[in-house]
């Protein structure tokens, strides 16, 4: 047990060790737009089926989303722009 | 003598480590099975992926939200500027597991966003209304320290959770519940503790990057003072600005560091 939590400490496992502990209450039956409450969050606190806030929460543009991806910056491009301005890179 | 007690200090050690390692090793060494800890370091292991696999997903999906609602802007100078401002700040943050992405939204009034996983949005407006890039560093770094302190997946009550998590991912359902329960918090703030440990955060980050410590600060100010409506909509949904200066101005840090307003100003076009 100690090698479990002196791995999961130095792994970054810490929060999972404090999961374990505070295991989330077993699932609810479905709602509206189903998930147990544990993973429901505050989506479906208010509106009824089909208004205008979930025309709007349910848009997705994912396809800008993956131009994103491909323009992060170099770690060398960073280290850069860094130097430039006198800041630690 | 000697290779007697080298011999007992190998077994000793070859028994922790396999104590260690999770491994039950026979008698000859040449075959192994997971012990106890073995498999509770497995379960650990499936567990840690899952919860970091369900931030990304549910982060990505309101980043999507997020583009959709705004849409991007065109200016690719300020773009690119904005993405080198974050990724500077960004490499001084306390997780490593996190791929930052910055994008500033086709927005005209000023506001700021984050989602787990590491997206940061930032409108138009907030950029127009800022005058050097230690403000922007100090914007940037509040979104940052949301992520970091994964404030998103602690209000979901996701963080930490590796059942909650695996149910996420394998229920398309409870995803889009979550998701429309992140977006929304996304958009009325993470809660006036969070907003404040993130303003500090912002700023320690600024000082360990070397901006000036008080880009933050006064980019609140300036929110407060030139945000019209939009500011005021904002700090509905955050703690007053009072109150944000006054708990920053006990941050303890150092107050050397440069604000690059002319830097800012040539990408910014402000």
């Amino acid at each position: 047990m100690l090698c479990l939590a002196a791995l999961a400490s130095a792994s970054g496992l810490g929060d999972f060790v404090k999961g374990v502990m505070k295991v989330t209450s077993g699932t609810s039956s479905p709602k509206r737009t189903g998930g147990s409450a544990a993973v429901r969050g505050l989506g479906e606190e208010e509106e009824g089926a089909g208004s205008a806030s979930d025309a709007v929460e349910d848009k997705r543009e994912f396809g800008q989303l993956d131009r994103l991806d491909k323009k992060i910056p170099t770690t060398e491009e960073v280290e850069k722009f860094a130097k430039e301005g006198g800041l630690e890179g | 003598m000697k290779a007697k007690i080298s011999g007992s200090i190998l077994v000793a050690s070859l028994a922790l480590l396999a104590g260690c390692t999770g491994l039950q090793i026979d008698e000859r060494g040449k075959s192994y099975k997971f012990n106890d800890t073995g498999r509770k370091l497995v379960a650990a292991k499936d567990a840690l992926s899952a919860m970091m696999q369900a931030e990304s997903t549910l982060g990505r999906e309101a980043a999507a939200n997020v583009i959709a609602r705004y849409g991007l802007s065109d200016n690719e100078k300020l773009q690119k500027y904005v993405r080198l401002v974050g990724a500077t700040v960004a490499r001084k943050a306390k997780r490593k597991d996190v791929t930052w992405r910055f994008a500033v939204l086709d927005e005209k009034a000023p506001n700021a966003f984050s989602a787990p996983g590491g997206y940061i949005f930032v409108t138009e407006g907030l950029v127009k209304l800022l005058n050097d890039e230690a403000q922007l560093a100090g914007v940037l770094g509040h979104e940052v320290g949301h992520v970091d302190e994964k404030h998103a997946m602690n209000e979901l009550r996701l963080a930490g959770t590796a059942d909650a998590a695996t149910q996420l991912l394998g229920d398309k359902a409870a995803l889009k519940g979550a998701a429309r329960g992140l977006i929304k918090l996304m958009d009325r703030g993470y809660g006036r503790g969070h907003e404040l440990d993130a303003d500090k955060f912002g700023t320690l980050l600024l000082s360990r990057v070397g901006y000036d410590t008080t880009g933050l600060a006064r980019a609140l100010a300036k929110l407060a003072e030139k945000g019209g409506e939009a500011a005021k909509k904002f700090e509905s949904r955050h703690p007053p600005y009072e109150a944000r200066l006054e708990a920053l101005g006990k941050v303890n840090v150092d107050e050397k560091g440069v604000s690059l307003a002319s830097r800012f100003r040539q990408h910014s076009g402000s």
